[in-house]
């Protein structure tokens, strides 16, 4: 069934089809509309699970994962500064191996305070142990649900999933979706059962997270969790491919496309990436070698399916929509270090930062990367990195509202 | 070929369901179709806008604003008079207005149609929603009247509309569709190559500087700046006071929730209407029921 659908629409269809028994609430701007979709549903019969609205991120965060070793399977969903609120916990649950799939509809982190996109909070979570998938478009969101839940319930993985959309861009547009039948979902993602419920009986008593004070059984644990989340990339792909087969739809870690001959390759993640694909077409059509990279996976990381697609390419751009002060991107250094050991690998390797807090991406910005990778090629010096994208006009509205605060101006450091 | 409709109106008139009615119809039609509402904090009476993307099956690999589209859908004619809307639309633009026919001439081809007289006639109220989306797909040639009518029934039923309510939106959307002529086709509209996608390169990334001081900080020393926010432009009925009947008596001055109200020295009132958001507390207060309420614009 096609129908008009929100990002944040898609995303409760996917807990719906997914036929999810608990959604932990608690609202929070771009992504309300999730919980407000399903409470409704839920409310209508429409969906039967049980419904809970918390008083907080971290209380909510707890009782998923908790209600999720019970044998349940759980959906929740968050949004930068509440997904930060629960981030310990975020750790907890991965650590107690509970696979329940958490939908992040991206929003900046304050200060200052903003509500539209920005990586920074989800990006927050990619050392929890968190298998982390982003995706495009309002159809990527509802099928990345599904493998979420598929790949998260393997017996090899026993991992929570985060599903990224961005805030407002996507988690407001609407766009065409394909919603999968309800046969054809239950053939994908048999009903879930964990092998060791938590269920308070005292014929099957279990404990799960206890507290060590040992080294040895914190590194065994901890070392298990890496394993098991490295082994999710196979599971992913198995998964992906009987995914294609039940829905026609492909999914992969990473996403190459027009890469064959490209001189050039943007790197992106995210709703963006479609953005640079138009300006890849674009600047096909204009003659450029360049091609593009969507990284769909962020964890595990995929560094060998990376280091293959990239290390032909002559200069590789990594656009972002984060910023970590002191450091630059985030991905960047991951992708550098997958490439560190390759035989041939891209002469130039550019770290560009935009789309912060929404700010546009278009021609002038695909225009400037490549210029730039095209620079430094030939003169094999590089600029100083990330280089921020950002507009002449932005420039000029952001200097006419400093002179708004009434603060004294500024000394610039050259 | 693809088509970007950009909708202009103000908090409360349905800016968002016209471009979800729009757009859904084209969905049925069986175009590709998008559409997305203005980000930020949507006020009753604020100028709002709302995006729609149509291709015949060629993806739509855009997000956000749309800053250069190929029609502009003004919900009322104050958004023309209040703010400029016309920015960035292409020369070959389509302006299509919801006002009396002798609407005001433009630098662009337009179609009007006064859809608040009709929707006051069928609806009993100027909601006018469905008769603006119904000129969009009508003009643009974007869809059927099937298509445009089962739209308007998903987008206000989805809005918990009542059956009959629903209905009569219909009826307004079919005549609203039939009263207007289809200025550009479909096929024929402007197609834009990719390079002219959503931006003009002619627009230059420039490096900011790093700056030392306070001003790098996030933060506002300025007083007084929140009248900087021209919140009249949210009115849609504007107080009057009665000076004949007015004692001086500072009740609506003190009762004002945005300190529009000034007084002179003698303490007779004044309304500063660049931010009088026209909420009519005032009027509600004085004792001396001297504040009337005008209509700025039929709402
Ligand atoms: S209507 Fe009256 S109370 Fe309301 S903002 Fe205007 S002046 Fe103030
Ligand atoms: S409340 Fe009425 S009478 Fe009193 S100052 Fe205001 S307008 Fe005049």
């Amino acid at each position: 069934m096609k129908k008009m659908l929100t990002g944040n629409s898609s995303a409760a269809w996917g807990a719906r089809i997914s036929d999810v028994d608990y959604v932990c609430a608690y609202p929070i701007t771009p992504q309300t509309e999730i919980v407000e979709t399903l409470s409704s549903w839920v409310n209508k019969g429409a969906l039967k699970a049980r419904f809970v609205n918390f008083e907080s991120e971290h209380s909510m965060f707890a009782a998923a994962g908790a209600a999720s070793l019970t044998g349940a399977r759980v959906f929740t969903c968050s949004s930068s500064q509440g997904l930060i609120y629960g981030l310990e916990m975020l750790y907890s649950i991965a650590g107690w191996r509970a696979p329940l799939v958490l939908v992040n509809v991206s929003r900046g982190l304050g200060m200052p305070m903003i509500l539209q996109v920005e990586h920074g909070d989800v990006l927050a979570t990619r050392d929890s142990g968190f298998i982390q998938l982003h995706a495009e478009n309002c159809q990527e969101v509802l099928d990345l649900v599904l493998l979420g839940y598929k790949i998260a319930e393997d017996s090899n993985v026993m991992l929570p999933v985060v599903v990224n959309m961005d805030g407002f861009v996507l988690s407001f547009a609407r766009q065409t979706v394909d919603i999968p039948q309800r046969e054809a979902v239950e053939k994908f993602l048999p009903r879930y059962s964990h092998p060791r419920p938590l269920l308070g009986l005292e014929s099957a008593p279990v404990t799960y997270g206890p507290t060590t004070s040992d080294g040895f059984v914190y590194s065994f644990y901890k070392y298990q969790l890496h394993k098991a989340s490295l082994e999710s990339r196979k599971v992913f792909q198995t998964a992906a491919q009987e995914f294609f087969k039940i829905f026609s739809r492909r999914h992969h870690a990473v996403e190459a496309e027009m890469t064959e001959d490209a001189d050039y390759i943007f790197l992106v993640t995210n709703s963006y990436s479609s953005n640079v694909r138009a300006g890849v077409r674009s600047l096909r059509a204009k003659g450029e070698k360049v091609g593009m990279v969507k990284l769909k996976m962020l964890r595990p990381f995929p560094r060998e399916e990376l280091a293959e697609v990239l290390s032909q390419a002559k200069a590789v751009a990594v656009f972002e929509q984060n910023l970590a002060p002191g450091r630059g991107a985030i991905i960047y250094p991951e992708i550098a270090e997958a490439l560190y050991h390759s035989q041939e690998r891209p002469d130039v390797l550019l770290s560009f930062i935009g789309g912060l807090g929404g700010t546009p991406l278009g021609m002038p910005e695909m225009e400037y990367m490549l210029k730039k990778c095209k620079e430094f090629l030939k003169t094999g010096h590089g600029p100083e990195q990330p280089l921020l994208l950002y507009r002449s006009e932005d420039w000029e509205s952001m200097k006419h509202s400093l002179s708004k605060t009434g603060l004294p101006v500024s000394r610039e450091v050259s | 070929m693809k088509i970007r409709i950009r909708l202009h109106g103000r908090g409360g008139q349905g800016v968002k369901t016209a471009g979800r009615i729009i757009s859904t119809a084209c969905f049925l039609e069986g175009h590709c179709a998008e559409d997305s509402p203005m980000y930020g904090p949507e006020r009753r009476g604020a100028p709002v806008l709302s995006f729609v993307r149509v291709s015949d099956g060629e993806p739509l690999e855009e997000r956000g604003y749309i800053e250069h589209p190929d029609a502009l859908v003004l919900l009322d004619s104050s958004s023309v008079s209040r703010s400029s809307p016309f920015y960035g639309l292409r020369t070959d633009g389509l302006v299509i207005i919801n006002a009396p026919l002798l609407a005001p001439k433009f630098a662009f081809p337009s179609v009007a149609f006064d859809v608040s007289s009709a929707a006051l006639r069928v609806l009993k109220k100027d909601s006018v929603s469905a008769g603006a989306a119904a000129l969009a797909c009508k003009a643009l040639g974007l869809t059927s009247i099937e298509s445009l009518s089962e739209a308007v029934r998903m987008e206000m039923n989805e809005i918990g509309l009542r059956p009959e309510l629903i209905e009569r939106n219909v009826e307004l959307a079919r005549e609203c569709f039939s009263s207007v002529p289809t200025v550009k086709s479909f096929v024929h509209a402007h197609d834009p190559s990719p390079t002219d996608s959503n931006d003009e390169s002619s627009e230059k990334l420039v490096e900011i500087p790093q700056m030392v001081g306070l001003q790098p900080i996030a933060a506002i020393i300025a007083t007084g700046n929140s009248r900087l926010n021209e919140t009249g432009l949210w009115r849609l009925t504007t107080p009057r006071i009665d000076y004949s009947k007015c004692t001086k008596c500072i009740v609506c001055f003190v009762y004002c929730p945005d300190s529009c109200i000034t007084l002179e020295p003698d303490l007779t009132p004044h309304i500063q209407y660049e931010n009088c958001k026209g909420c009519m507390i005032c009027a509600t207060e004085c004792p001396l029921h001297a504040i009337s309420e005008e209509r700025a614009v039929p709402a």
